[in-house]
C-alpha cells in the first residue's frame, strides 16, 4: 500500500499462478488498506468474482466487502445481486454476458459481486471512466492464469499470488514462481541500450501479426495469428537471412522456444520480442533450458510487478512451513517483496546475483 | 399486391451499400435505417413532407458551424437503449435500479439535446420538436446528473432507518475493534493483527499456540500442517448489535422494493411520452444522417412532379462508384437523361458504362423514393409504382438458364405494364442466338412502347434502334477521337456522357477499336474486320 501511494500508481492488477493461491485474499487485503486510509478507489474484475462459492473447485471463496464511496465496475446482473447499496453513475457502453456494465458508487457498505469484462481493451477504457469519476487507484482482479495474461497490460502495476495449491512440492512451487516472475518482468525493448530504431518500435506496436525483422529493420515476414505456423516459417528463414528481431504477437509456446534452443548459434544475435511476459506459456524447465541456451528475449509492453503474495496452505488442506516458504521464495526472487498476508511474514532479498545477469550475459 | 423492387432488383442495385453510407448514431436511428422502405404512390404526401423537411435540414446544416454537428453527434452517441424499460413499463413489471438509471440517462441526454437544438433555433425548420416533461424529470430526480440511487427516493422512515443502520454499524465496528485490541494487549501480541476476525499463528510458535488455546474468547477455526487459525468469539453485545443490523437491513430492503414498485407505477403514466420521445430521437438521428450525407456528397433533394409522368436526372452520380473513383483520384462523369412513358434505347461501345448508367438511374430513383437525398444536381420525378432492373451479369444459377430467368421476370413485368414503373433492361435477350434474340427484343420493346412503363434498355442489336418511335441515347465514347490514344489513355479519353442520336444512327462500332487498345493480336483483328465487311455487304 505504501509503495502504491509513494509511487502514485493509478491502477494495480492481481494475477494468480493457479486457483486458490490467495489472489482474492490479497485483493481484499489491499482493499482493506485503502478503506482504512480513506484512499478513493475503483474496483473491477477481469473474471467473475465475489461469488460465495468458487465456481470451479467448490471451495469457499472470500467475498468482496466494499466500503462507502468505493467505485465499482460491474455487470447489471451482479449489481442487482450485491448486498451493498449502490448508486449507478454511468454506463460504460460495454455489455457482458451478465448484462450491461455500469460504474456505481457504494452508498451503503456491503458485499459486492464483481463481474466486469475479460477484455483488456475494454478494461483500459473502464479504468479511465473510473478515474474520471474520482478513483485515485483502480484495482483490477485477474481471472484464471491463462486469461489473466491480459491483466498486467491494463494496469501500471501488478501483484502476483502464488501458493501451495500449485504443486505439493515446495521447491517446485518456488521454481515455477521464479520462472513466472522472470517471464513477467522481462526487460522492455524500449530501453536505449538496445539501439532499437524508433521506426522498428513503431512497427512492433502497430503490428497485428507476428513479425520477422531483418538486419536493415525491414519486415521480412508477417505471420498470421495462429501460433502453430510460426515454427515452419521461422525455420525456412534461418538458413538464408540474418534476423534481428522475431516478434510474437500472442502466446509463446514451448516449440517456439525450442527453435531458439536448437539454433542457438545462428540465432544468438536475434532478439525474441514478446508482447508481454504473461503471454509466455511454458513451464519452468523449458524456460530454464531456453534461458541458458539463448535468453535474448525482451517484452514490448513491460509489466511492473510490485509484490508477490504467497499462501502456504493448499486447497487440498496440506501446507508448507510458512516461514520456509516465504524465505525460499524471497531467496529466488531477489529484489521483490514476498509476503504471506495471513501470517504477516514479509521478506525482501537485495538485488545480488540477479537473474538479469543471466539475461544480459547473452547480449 | 406487388413489391416496389421487383425480382431481386434491390440486390442488383446493391441498395444496402448506399444505405450504409448514411451514418446513424443511435440504435433508434439504426432501426429506421435498417427497415427503410420506398414510399408507395398512395403515401406521396408523406414522401413530400419528408423531402421538404430534409431540404430544410440540409440548408440548416450548411449554415451552422461544423463543431456544433459534432457536439450533437456526441450527445446522440450517449443515448442509451430503453426498449427493455419500455417493455417492463408496458408489462406492468417493476423496474430495478439499472433500468431507472437507463431511463434517467436517456431523459437527461434527450433534454440536453433538445435544449441545444432550441438554442440554435433548429425547431424553426423542423416538426421534430420535443420538450422535456417537467413532472417526469422531477419524479426521477433528474437535475444536473443522471446517476440513480434508490436511497434518494426514500421517505422519512427510510432515511431514519439508514441513519440507524449507520449508527449500529459503526458501533459494532468500534466494539469489535476494541475487543480485538484488548485481546492482543492481554496476550501481549501487539505486533499481530486480526485479519477478517481471525488470527493465524505458525505452529513453530508452540508456546503461543498453547497460550491461545487457553484463552476463552478464542476458538480454533482452521488447522493446517503448518499453522493454526483462531477465531475470536463474539461478545453478547456484538451479537445483539449484529442482530439489530440485520433487522434494519431487512426492513430497508423491504422498503426499497416498495420504492421501486411505486416509482415504476408512477413512471408508467409517462409511457406515451417516452415512446414518442424514442420515436422522435430516432427520426432526428436519421434526418441528421441524411443531411450530413447531402453535405458530404453534394447531394440534393429531388422534386416531385405530379403533373407529368417523367424522370429527369441532371448531373447524376452513382454514389458508390462515384465515391470509389474519387478515392482513386478519378471522377465519375455526371449522367444527364430524361425519360418518360415508352422505351428509350441506350447504345454505346463496350466498356462505355451502359450498365453503370442503368444502375445509376435505378439507384437515384430508389433513393428519392425512399426519401433520401440524391447524388445529382437535380432530379425531378413522378413517384413510381415499381421498378425493375434485369440481371446485369452472368450468374451461376441452379435450375433455369439465364435466358429462362430473364423471360420469367419479363412475364411478371408485362403483367404490370399498365402501371407507371421504371423498367431497366440490360442487354435484352442476350442469352440466346442473335437472330432470334433481336427479333424477341424488338417484339418486347414494341409492347413496352405502348405501355405505361418507363423503359430504358441497353443493347448491341442494330435492329432495335431503327424504330422511329423509340428515343435513342448513345454513350459518346471514342468516336470523336481521330487518332487512337495509347492503352493507358483509354479511360481518360473515353467520353461517358450521353447524347440523343437519330434512329438512323447505328450501334457504335467500337468493339474492335477497344479490343485493339487492350492489345488483342493484330492478325485476329484484321481477320475480324474482313468478316465484318463481308457480312455487311451481304
Amino acid at each position: 500500500m505504501s509503495a502504491i501511494k509513494k509511487k502514485q500508481y493509478s491502477s494495480v492488477s492481481f494475477i494468480g499462478m493457479a486457483k486458490n493461491v490467495g489472489k482474492t485474499t490479497a485483493f481484499n487485503y489491499l482493499l482493506k488498506q485503502c478503506f482504512v486510509h480513506n484512499y478513493p478507489i475503483g474496483i473491477a474484475s477481469l473474471g467473475r468474482d465475489g461469488e460465495k462459492i468458487d465456481a470451479i473447485t467448490g471451495t469457499e471463496k472470500p467475498q468482496i466487502l466494499a466500503a462507502k464511496d468505493t467505485l465499482i465496475a460491474s455487470a447489471k446482473h451482479s449489481i442487482l445481486k450485491s448486498s451493498a447499496s449502490l448508486e449507478i453513475l454511468e454506463d460504460t457502453g460495454y455489455v457482458s454476458s451478465l448484462g450491461p456494465i455500469y460504474v456505481a458508487r457504494v452508498r451503503r457498505p456491503g458485499f459486492i459481486e464483481l463481474a466486469t469484462t475479460p477484455s483488456a481493451k475494454k478494461m483500459k477504457d473502464i479504468i479511465q471512466i473510473m478515474k474520471g469519476l474520482g478513483a485515485k487507484l483502480v484495482i483490477v482482479d485477474g481471472a484464471l492464469d491463462r486469461t489473466s495474461s491480459a491483466a498486467p497490460e491494463t494496469t501500471d502495476s501488478t501483484i502476483l499470488s502464488t501458493g501451495a495449491s500449485l504443486n505439493s512440492q515446495m521447491d517446485v512451487v518456488v521454481k515455477k514462481t521464479a520462472a513466472r516472475v522472470q517471464q513477467l518482468t522481462l526487460p522492455s525493448i524500449n530501453t536505449s541500450s538496445l539501439h532499437v530504431s524508433s521506426s522498428t518500435l513503431q512497427q512492433l506496436h502497430n503490428a497485428e501479426s507476428s513479425l520477422v525483422i531483418g538486419e536493415d529493420d525491414h519486415i521480412i515476414l508477417a505471420m498470421d495469428k495462429k501460433s502453430l505456423g510460426y515454427e515452419k516459417h521461422l525455420l525456412g528463414f534461418l538458413k538464408n537471412q540474418k534476423i534481428k528481431y522475431v516478434y510474437i504477437n500472442g502466446a509463446v509456446v514451448g516449440s517456439l522456444l525450442n527453435i531458439f534452443v536448437a539454433n542457438r548459434k545462428t540465432l544468438q544475435n536475434t532478439t525474441l520480442v514478446v508482447k508481454n511476459g504473461a503471454n509466455i506459456l511454458v513451464d519452468y524447465q523449458e524456460w530454464d533450458r531456453y534461458l541458458k541456451a539463448h535468453g535474448n528475449i525482451k517484452a514490448l509492453k513491460p509489466i511492473n510487478l510490485i509484490a508477490v503474495t504467497c499462501n502456504p496452505t493448499s486447497y487440498r488442506g496440506d501446507s508448507f512451513p510458512p516461514e520456509k516458504f516465504v524465505d525460499a521464495l524471497a531467496a529466488n526472487l531477489p529484489g521483490f517483496t514476498v509476503v504471506d498476508l495471513i501470517l504477516g511474514i514479509k521478506r525482501r532479498n537485495p538485488l545480488e546475483n540477479h537473474y538479469y545477469d543471466l539475461l544480459t550475459s547473452n547480449l | 399486391m406487388h413489391e416496389f423492387f421487383l425480382k431481386g432488383t434491390m440486390d442488383r442495385l446493391n441498395i444496402s451499400k448506399v444505405i450504409d453510407m448514411f451514418h446513424t448514431i443511435t440504435p433508434y436511428g439504426n432501426r429506421i435505417k435498417s427497415t427503410l422502405q420506398p414510399y408507395k404512390v398512395e403515401e406521396i404526401e408523406l414522401l413530400m413532407a419528408e423531402l421538404q423537411e430534409l431540404e430544410k435540414a440540409i440548408a440548416f446544416i450548411h449554415e451552422i458551424p461544423r463543431g456544433l454537428i459534432q457536439e450533437v453527434k456526441d450527445m446522440l452517441m450517449q443515448v442509451p437503449v430503453i426498449d427493455l424499460e419500455i417493455d417492463y413499463l408496458e408489462g406492468k413489471a417493476t423496474l430495478g435500479s439499472p433500468m431507472f438509471f437507463n431511463l434517467a440517462k436517456f431523459l437527461f441526454i434527450a433534454a440536453r439535446l433538445g435544449q441545444k437544438m432550441q438554442s440554435v433555433k433548429w425547431w424553426n425548420c423542423s416538426n421534430l420538436q420535443w420538450n422535456f416533461h417537467e413532472n417526469l424529470y422531477s419524479l426521477l430526480h433528474i437535475r444536473d446528473s443522471y446517476s440513480f440511487y434508490i436511497g434518494d427516493f426514500g421517505d422519512k422512515k427510510y432515511q431514519n432507518l439508514v441513519k440507524e443502520l449507520q449508527k449500529l454499524e459503526s458501533e459494532l465496528n468500534q466494539v469489535a475493534n476494541l475487543q480485538e485490541r484488548r485481546l492482543l494487549q492481554e496476550l501481549d501480541l501487539m505486533e499481530k493483527d486480526f485479519f477478517e476476525g481471525t488470527l493465524t499463528v505458525s505452529k513453530r510458535d508452540k508456546g503461543l499456540i498453547d497460550k491461545l488455546l487457553t484463552e476463552p474468547s478464542l476458538q480454533v477455526s482452521k488447522e493446517s500442517f503448518a499453522s493454526v487459525t483462531f477465531q475470536r468469539i463474539k461478545t453478547l453485545e456484538e451479537l445483539k448489535l449484529e442482530n439489530k443490523v440485520s433487522q434494519v437491513k431487512a426492513e430497508l430492503s423491504v422498503l426499497e422494493s416498495m420504492i421501486l414498485d411505486t416509482l415504476s407505477e408512477k413512471t408508467r403514466q409517462f409511457l406515451p411520452y417516452l415512446k414518442d420521445l424514442v420515436d422522435k430521437i430516432g427520426r432526428f438521428d436519421w434526418l441528421l444522417a441524411k443531411a450530413v450525407f447531402a453535405v458530404n456528397y453534394k447531394a440534393t433533394v429531388a422534386k416531385v412532379n405530379l403533373k407529368e409522368k417523367k424522370l429527369s436526372i441532371t448531373g447524376g452520380i452513382h454514389p458508390v462508384v462515384g465515391a470509389e473513383l474519387q478515392k482513386m483520384g478519378n471522377v465519375f462523369t455526371p449522367l444527364s437523361i430524361e425519360l418518360g412513358q415508352g422505351v428509350a434505347v441506350l447504345t454505346g461501345a463496350n466498356m462505355g458504362g451502359k450498365t453503370v448508367t442503368l444502375k445509376t438511374v435505378g439507384l437515384l430513383l430508389a433513393m428519392v423514393q425512399m426519401g433520401l437525398p440524391v447524388t445529382a444536381e437535380s432530379v425531378e420525378f413522378a413517384p413510381f409504382e415499381f421498378m425493375f432492373l434485369s440481371e446485369t451479369e452472368e450468374r451461376d444459377m441452379v435450375g433455369l438458364s439465364s435466358f429462362g430467368a430473364e423471360i420469367q421476370a419479363l412475364n411478371e413485368i408485362l403483367r404490370l405494364k399498365n402501371k407507371w414503373g421504371l423498367v431497366l433492361l440490360d442487354e435484352l435477350a442476350r442469352g440466346t442466338n442473335p437472330a432470334e434474340g433481336a427479333a424477341l427484343a424488338r417484339a418486347l420493346l414494341d409492347t413496352f412502347q405502348d405501355s405505361s412503363c418507363c423503359v430504358l434498355v441497353t443493347t448491341h442489336f442494330d435492329g432495335l434502334t431503327r424504330d422511329e418511335r423509340l428515343i435513342h441515347w448513345q454513350v459518346k465514347g471514342l468516336k470523336n477521337l481521330h487518332d487512337l490514344p495509347c492503352v493507358d489513355d483509354i479511360y481518360k479519353n473515353f467520353d461517358y456522357g450521353l447524347e440523343i442520336v437519330s434512329s438512323s444512327d447505328t450501334v457504335p462500332r467500337d468493339a474492335l477499336k477497344v479490343a485493339s487498345l487492350i492489345g488483342m493480336d493484330g492478325r485476329i483483328l484484321q481477320l475480324a474486320r474482313q468478316y465484318l465487311q463481308s457480312s455487311e455487304e451481304v
